[in-house]
């Protein structure tokens, strides 16, 4: 069986997954429009071999393209390549990489600050996957560990840490259009519709009135800069997250995030925030 | 003087009887026609189809290991993490197992498939906090149901952040098989060192012939006709098919004209009582282009009823 000498080389991992496909693929049989029984690179008929060379050739070609895209058929395609010229060492690689089921084990680590995430690139999304998952330390105040008061916003995270500070929702018969503003711009938050949550913050914010019961009032603009600040950071805004979180720290100084409910990287960027701040972080 | 009387038409005419009765019949010969071809062009390689990540969110993976960060933080680092590597052109779905209750019952969390949101759908995973146990095998089975329905399985990437501390529902062996035979690839990424099922170590892989080769393979045969050679006798032309049994045809030079794009004619001679065989190489997409012929001469098949007649 040519497939045998073919596991003789390969660690054993690649021995079980070529095993498994050899007896799913029916070893080596032509596809169709190829010549039966399939040629191969070690044939003694010279047209045959140079078949087995070019065709191995182009599929290879084929399934590093298909890689990124299709890495199931590029799996099969590798096989095929291996069948064709046992001696390609791109073929054995090819094979390894596409396998459809790869387990990965990675080293957690943990450390205080954010990596800066690589730009987008599919193909080596999938090839970091053993690499080590990096596990932000947050960074939390002393006061951080106390209960909040009042409930906590729910997608913001979101809790005043005043004492006696009002809930951040005014009561029903009290409310204004911004409640209700807020309210959508938090479920838009929750659903990861970012964009349109931030519309909706903006809105509220201005249409907070200047009068009437002001610790409410305040309350209502800190929700809506922390609701704009979460989804600016999700948005990659950081700059304007930043700018969000210092308005709301300049409306309460002593706001703090519900770090339970809340994104680390979105409390990294309020904490930095709050580090910025007058007074510094407290 | 008067003419001679073979000099006139009568004359040509049974010049022309005695030559055909002196003669010799032309005699059999056989031509067998192969021809071994490469891809067709086809597109240029697109993007994947779906990107779906699967994260267990249950409430074992939140315990913290010998009180450092839980399997979740892990979970959530790992999923933001890929997906934030997700170009923005690339789907991506994010699905959380252990989101609701009631417990081992509810249905998976489903956010997108999300066009360039990727970085949206990683936030959303740093966020999840779990509620009740859930089960893996369900998940997979419904990401494998949609995958399939939508018919984007092939070019799917599946990757499940879990520590398999199952707590409900089936074995994910049949889900995981179920999921890897619509085409996608499936990544475990372990967390906690916990212990992957022997059945998802070698599980049944998708066989067949796979589409993106199929598309560019031109299924149909390749014709051929057999004529007459442009400086040899005349020869009625005949039609075969390359690849099926040899043709039967007269001795003598002739060319062989084969329905290949750009066509291809070869000369060949056929030998009176011999088995002549092209063989033909095509692969127009190799670079630079490779197109070549073998002719090789071969006893005539021995039971002559297994050849084609001229057509």
């Amino acid at each position: 069986m040519r497939l045998c000498g073919l596991i003789q080389q390969f660690p054993l991992a690649l021995c079980a997954v070529l095993f498994a496909a050899h007896e799913s693929l029916a070893e080596c049989e032509p596809w169709p429009g190829e010549p039966s029984p399939l040629p191969t690179a070690s044939s003694s008929d010279e047209f045959s071999t140079r078949f087995a060379h070019l065709r191995a050739e182009e599929l290879a070609a084929l399934a590093l393209d298909l890689e990124p895209v299709a890495p199931g058929d590029a799996y099969r395609v590798w096989l095929h390549v291996a069948c064709l010229d046992s001696e390609r060492e791109d073929a054995r690689a090819g094979v390894e990489r596409t396998a459809p089921l790869r387990v990965h084990a990675p080293e957690v680590v943990r450390q205080p600050d954010a990596v800066s995430a690589a730009a987008p690139d599919v193909a080596s999304a999938f090839g970091r996957l053993d690499d080590p998952i990096i596990v932000v330390l947050a960074t939390r105040g002393p006061d951080a560990a106390k209960p909040m008061a009042g409930p906590p916003a729910r997608g913001a995270g979101v809790a005043p840490h005043a004492a006696g500070a009002a809930p951040l929702a005014a009561p029903k018969k009290h409310r204004l259009a911004a409640d209700g503003l807020l309210d959508e711009a938090d479920t838009l938050v929750r659903q990861a519709h970012f964009e349109e949550a931030l519309a909706k913050a903006t809105e509220a914010r201005e249409a907070v009135p200047h009068t009437g019961n002001q610790a409410a009032l305040r309350q209502r603009r800190v929700r809506a800069d922390v609701i704009a600040g979460t989804a600016q950071v999700a948005l990659g805004k950081d700059a304007d997250a930043r700018a969000s979180f210092e308005r709301a720290l300049q409306t309460d100084p002593s706001l703090r995030l519900d770090q339970t409910s809340t994104s680390p990287k979105v409390v990294r960027a309020f904490d930095a925030a709050r580090a910025a701040a007058p007074g510094g972080a407290r | 003087m008067r003419p001679l009387p073979w000099r006139g038409p009568l004359g040509a005419l049974a010049l022309l009887g005695v030559a055909g009765c002196l003669a010799p019949p032309p005699q059999n010969a056989w031509l067998q026609v192969d021809v071994a071809r490469g891809l067709a062009s086809g597109p240029g390689a697109a993007l994947p189809a779906r990107v779906d990540v699967v994260m267990d969110v249950t409430p074992s993976m939140a315990a913290a290991v010998r009180g450092k960060s839980s399997n979740l933080d892990a979970a959530r680092a790992g999923a933001a993490q890929l997906l934030r590597s997700i170009p923005p052109d690339v789907p991506a779905t994010l699905v959380a197992f252990g989101t609701r209750a009631p417990a081992c019952e509810a249905p998976p969390l489903v956010l997108g498939p999300e066009s360039g949101r990727a970085a949206v759908l990683a936030v959303r995973a740093e966020e999840m906090s779990p509620v009740a146990e859930a089960s893996l095998a369900s998940t997979l089975d419904s990401v494998a149901t949609a995958l399939a329905v939508e018919k984007v399985a092939e070019r799917t990437r599946v990757v499940v952040f879990t520590d398999f501390a199952l707590k409900c529902g089936d074995d994910p062996c049949k889900a995981g098989e179920k999921l890897l035979a619509t085409g996608a690839t499936l990544d475990l990424v372990v967390l906690g060192g916990g212990q992957v099922p022997a059945c998802l170590r070698s599980p049944a892989l998708l066989s067949g012939f796979p589409t993106s080769v199929s598309h560019r393979t031109d299924a149909a045969p390749v014709s051929f006709r057999l004529v007459g050679a442009p400086t040899g006798p005349p020869r009625a032309p005949a039609e075969g098919i390359a690849g099926e049994r040899p043709m039967r045809a007269d001795a003598g030079p002739a060319t062989v004209e084969l329905g290949l794009t750009p066509p291809l004619d070869v000369p060949v001679v056929l030998s009176a009582g011999s088995l002549l065989r092209l063989r033909v190489i095509d692969f127009p997409e190799a670079v630079p282009p490779v197109r070549d012929w073998l002719v090789e001469t071969a006893a005539p098949p021995a039971d002559p009823s297994q050849t084609d007649s001229p057509q």
